[in-house]
């Protein structure tokens, strides 16, 4: 995660005043942080990049809302709203195209972490990864969003409860079916691997 | 670890709340018995857990470009806002219009400590000349002796600022008489530039001639024998304004020249060509009734002007009326109701309110126009 400027609520409020310099300066510090979240909840690049997008573009208008704490959670609460507005969105109206559809392998080059690991080691964590993210894409769109917000970005049950207008019960169940999904999902993926690369030593 | 997969829904949902410490303490505390007895339950909250944990460490992906915003992105709601909305629902409107009301109310206080003070001073000297005098308020008309009242009935935008100043300045020419035409006051300036964005705008060079053609009766009435005449602002709600010009005058022809001068003017459609024809007509008739000796003998009193509302149209009629009076001999008798009477009455009967009352009104409308106005800007 993105670290939190140092100065982070004297941007904040620069840009409280009209200062769209200063408030570039904290998307350029927090852009990756809700594009990842808006990419594993809405499952591949382009409308990640849209939503990240406008959950900046939301962030300034309203950032007179802004009351303080920490303001990375404050931008993926909205990074979460606008990714569940749009997945509501297509449930109204299902995907035109297969770009859409959760699972689809047509993400130009995902995007990786950049650790100063060994090449050996790179090359595992980044193939571990990789695994996870397309475990997680395979979801549905419902648990993704539990998914992502609980185990990825750290939200509580009620803070996405809050965020998805639904109640705790249905958090506590969509988060069990998705982490059960996933679970299966890196279970068939390492059966495919060496043992080497198993990271729970049996 | 075996692939399989025989915990239940409702277990795993138990082991997945369990893991977030989301468990009440008795599920728990027999969630933990079941674990303790059943090890492919304990197994299963093992590679749950460590999933979990894989999800949590994965890391941030990088942005695949830069989100930074551009002044369109955040301004293509802003922009578009032009136009008369955004001019009224500018700060600067509200604080000019806010300015004006707080202009146009002092002045009417002003104006409340101003008109006690000199309807004192002036009747005196009026009282010299003419035996009685009133200003301002109507109700001391009918304590006047001689005394020709009439009021000049303008149509106007509601603002009152010039008035002020007039007061003054017919003040001044009582006492001094001097035929010169004073320019307007400077608060007139001010004021038409506070109110011009807004609803009040409109007839600033209408009001302007207003006080020149007064002045101009003013002056003509004045240079001829003693005479005074008063321009009171009266008005109603809807932006109408009302001159009450009060001339006080020593002979009834010069009374009856005043009337008729004023009556005349009052008529005029607000054209300044036409304007200016009359009031160069009515000039010499005005000069020429004034070379008459000024006598000193109590002349009839006048009846105080009947207050009764009149429809705007029989301006036309006072118009016509004013005009024949000053072709026929110009003398105005009381017994016989002379056409002159007939417009002067006419003319005077608009309900008259006192100024302060109208500048306090204007005011106070002023700053609803700016609280709403600025209720707007809140809201948008």
């Amino acid at each position: 995660m993105a670290g939190e400027p140092e100065n982070e609520q004297t941007l904040i409020r620069q840009a409280l005043r009209g200062s769209l310099d200063a408030f570039n300066t904290l998307v350029l510090a927090y852009q990756d942080g809700v594009y990842s979240a808006a990419y594993r909840i809405m499952g591949e690049s382009a409308s990640a990049a849209d939503a990240t997008q406008e959950t900046f573009i939301t962030a300034y208008r309203r950032l007179s809302t802004y009351r303080g704490g920490s303001f990375r959670a404050w931008l993926l609460r909205i990074a979460t709203n606008t990714c569940y507005d749009e997945l509501r969105r297509r449930k109204r109206r299902p995907a035109s195209s297969l770009e859409d559809l959760p699972g689809a392998e047509s993400d130009d080059g995902l995007p990786l972490p950049d650790p100063g690991d060994t090449p050996e080691q790179i090359t595992q964590q980044n193939e571990l990864n990789r695994a996870l993210e397309d475990c997680i894409r395979a979801l549905q769109a419902d648990q993704r969003l539990v998914l992502v917000m609980s185990d990825v970005e750290g939200f509580s049950y009620q803070e996405i409860a809050d965020s998805a207008g639904v109640n705790l019960g249905t958090v506590k169940s969509r988060l069990s079916r998705a982490r059960a999904g996933v679970r299966q999902c890196m279970q068939a993926f390492r059966e495919l691997l060496p043992s080497a690369y198993r990271l729970d030593s049996e | 670890m075996s692939a399989e997969w025989n915990v239940s829904d409702r277990d795993y949902e138990l082991l997945s709340a369990y893991l977030d410490g989301g468990l009440a303490v008795a599920e728990r505390q027999a969630l933990e018995r079941r674990l303790a007895a059943e090890p492919q339950l304990r197994d299963e909250l093992a590679a749950l857990r460590e999933t979990v944990s894989l999800l949590h460490q994965l890391p941030p992906l990088k942005a695949p470009r830069n989100f930074t915003l551009t002044p369109a992105m955040v301004g293509q709601r802003v922009t578009p806002r032009r136009g008369v909305l955004s001019i009224v629902t500018s700060p600067a409107f509200s604080a000019v219009t806010a300015a004006a009301a707080v202009f146009v109310m002092l002045l009417g206080v002003f104006l409340t400590v101003q008109t006690g003070g000199m309807s004192q001073s002036v009747a005196p000297i009026a009282m010299q000349v003419t035996g009685a005098a009133s200003l301002m308020s109507p109700a001391n008309t009918g304590d006047v002796t001689t005394e020709r009242s009439l009021d000049t009935v303008g149509s106007t935008s509601n603002q009152g600022v010039p008035l002020g100043g007039m007061g003054g300045d017919a003040a001044k020419s009582t006492t001094d008489a001097p035929p010169t035409s004073p320019t307007p006051p400077p608060e007139m300036d001010i004021a038409t530039t506070a109110s011009a964005p807004g609803v009040l705008a409109a007839s600033a060079p209408q009001s302007q001639g207003t006080v020149e053609e007064i002045n101009a009766a003013d002056s003509g009435a004045g240079a001829g024998a003693p005479s005074m005449a008063f321009a009171v602002p009266a008005g109603t709600q809807a932006g109408e304004q009302i001159f009450n010009t009060y001339a006080v005058t020593e002979t009834p022809e010069a009374a009856a020249a005043d009337s008729n001068f004023a009556a005349a003017s009052l008529a005029q459609p607000p054209e300044p060509g036409n304007r200016q024809e009359t009031n160069v007509a009515s000039l010499p008739t005005a000069a020429a009734m004034l070379t008459l000796p000024p006598t000193s003998t109590p002349l009839p009193t006048f009846a105080p002007p009947t207050v009764s509302p009149i429809p705007a149209v029989t301006e036309n009629q006072a118009q016509t009326n004013a005009t024949d009076a000053l072709r026929g001999d110009g003398f105005l008798q009381e017994e016989s109701p002379a056409p002159a009477d007939d417009a002067a009455t006419v003319v005077t009967s608009l309900p008259e309110l006192p100024v302060n009352v109208i500048l306090l009104g204007v005011g106070i409308l002023l700053l609803i126009v700016a609280g709403i106005t600025t209720f707007i800007r809140r809201r948008s």
